[in-house]
């Protein structure tokens, strides 16, 4: 059973990284989408909106595609750093940031386009300049939702299967998170060690909806729940 | 369209002592509606109303003197200093221009508390004060408006007096250069109206900074109208002026000589537009 710590901690890593990279990702492009009138803004949301549509294995192949050897990302960075994502937990990072993005993004531009302009006017008169009516106003008033966002993009990146498993493998303790360990256990017939990692997923996600309560107590939580 | 020194509509004011020169031209079109805004006025005024119905373009012109929008053409100047000049091509962001605006539903930011609010003026920086600011300014206002007992409390806790100063508050630490206030006595229930109204007239008094407000309510063009100038479809339409404090403004109304040159068919627009919402 001590081999269920290692793919729970891969997982936890993985899931990690993804938020926070959504977190950055999310939060500038939702910003954009919802201040920002341009030629082409609903191609753009419709494009950033796919992962969240589009079969993990479906996603999964476009990125091998595009960061695989041959790919256009991953040859320039094989012969620009020497690095390669495929088959790395770096790939795993990159297939959960990608299939978790939709979830911050339309979570964020959804929370910015409620935050009613008149109080970043207010800021403006008050003396404050653009950078600090962003992170004194519009960012707190629109951060519950955004939060709820990031709570379910976790949630997301660590459940992730189909485009993990297309860009990073199963290699057990490099590569293989909770879920493809859950797969790998049942189709090996090991029932005992499926059991008890079936049961330590489960205790991770009530653990982490009830740091979610924690955090933002009763708000979070409900909006997941309930409205959005 | 007129030169740089021509302050059109009010050829009594002496211009060099002017509070008030505002001259902007604006074309607006919101959902379907097309509006001409084009309000001219000087006023040596101290304490200056500017009323007429909704819809006349208040709350617009308002707005671009703290520059909160752009004029299509014209200058804004208050208090000698310009803040906008279409010909000259200044136009000095709202962070710049020392102006205080009370909005009508005060916008106290609703994640902030009553001192962070009032802090938000003199806080510099991209933090947000700390729960309790340390700011001998915030204290002094806080006392001043008897908000000290509820200093720690959220907007949305307070009564409509306890935030209209709190916003009164947030808006005078800073010193400002002038004050503008749009409706400021809408959201109250009336009793509290005539209360809140001598308390702003004995600030102004004490503070000595131009004051203008836009309103359509009658006791309050009695009570700040040094001058007023009315508003109605987007340009000036009349200009009443106090000579006895105590004369009632209401029984001497004239017409202002540079609104009959105005824009006679934006009007007729407006007019028609106004009827269609």
């Amino acid at each position: 059973m001590e081999g269920a710590w290692i793919p729970l901690l891969l997982t936890l890593k993985v899931a990690a990284w993804a938020t926070v990279l959504n977190m950055v990702a999310g939060i500038g492009l939702g910003l954009l989408l919802a201040r920002l009138r341009f030629p082409g803004r609903d191609l753009l949301d419709a494009v950033l909106t796919l992962p969240m549509v589009l079969p993990p294995t479906v996603l999964g192949y476009y990125l091998l595609v595009l960061i695989g050897r041959n790919g256009p990302i991953g040859a320039w960075l094989q012969t620009q750093f020497g690095i390669n994502l495929v088959f790395t937990w770096q790939g795993a990072v990159i297939a959960a940031t990608v299939v978790a993005f939709p979830l911050v993004f339309k979570s964020a531009r959804a929370a910015f386009e409620a935050v009613d302009p008149e109080f970043e006017q207010a800021a403006r008169v008050l003396g404050r300049s653009e950078p600090a009516v962003f992170f004194r106003v519009t960012l707190p008033l629109a951060w519950r939702g955004i939060m709820a966002g990031l709570l379910l993009a976790f949630a997301r990146a660590s459940g992730e299967f189909g485009a993990t498993l297309m860009v990073a493998g199963s290699l057990p303790g490099r590569t293989q998170t909770l879920s493809i360990a859950v797969y790998e256990a049942v189709q090996a017939g090991q029932d005992a060690l499926a059991n008890f990692l079936v049961l330590v997923a489960s205790v991770t996600c009530v653990a982490v909806l009830l740091a979610a309560g924690w955090i933002a107590p009763g708000r979070v939580a409900g909006r997941i729940a309930g409205s959005r | 369209m007129t030169g740089n020194g021509s302050r059109p509509g009010t050829g009594s004011t002496p211009g060099a002592s002017s509070v008030w020169d505002v001259n902007l031209r604006r074309h607006l079109q919101h959902a379907g509606r097309r509006f001409e805004l084009d309000v001219r006025f000087a006023s040596a005024a101290r304490r200056l109303v500017l009323f007429g119905p909704s819809g006349a373009g208040k709350t617009q012109t308002l707005r671009m003197i703290a520059g909160l929008g752009t004029p299509d053409a014209g200058h804004v100047r208050v208090a000698g200093r310009t803040l906008f000049d279409r010909t000259a091509g200044i136009d000095v962001p709202a962070r710049k221009r020392g102006m205080a605006y009370l909005f009508q539903d005060y916008a106290l930011f609703p994640h902030l508390t009553v001192a962070q609010n009032i802090a938000f003026g003199v806080q510099r920086g991209w933090l947000n004060a700390a729960r309790e600011p340390r700011h001998e300014a915030v204290d002094r206002w806080l006392r001043t408006f008897e908000l000290t007992a509820v200093a720690r409390q959220y907007p949305e806790q307070l009564s409509g007096g306890q935030r209209q100063r709190t916003a009164l508050a947030r808006a005078l630490v800073a010193q400002p250069r002038a004050l503008l206030l749009d409706e400021p006595f809408v959201a109250l229930d009336p009793a509290l109206r005539a209360r809140l109204r001598d308390e702003l007239a004995d600030l102004q008094a004490e503070l000595a900074i131009p004051l203008l407000i836009i309103t359509h309510d009658e006791a309050d063009l009695r009570r700040f109208g040094d001058e007023a100038f009315e508003l109605a479809d987007g340009s000036i339409a009349g200009q009443r002026r106090r000579t006895d404090t105590r004369t009632d403004l209401g029984s001497e109304v004239r017409p202002v000589r540079g609104s009959e040159t105005g824009p006679a068919c934006g009007r007729d627009r407006a007019t028609q537009t106004r009827a269609a919402a």
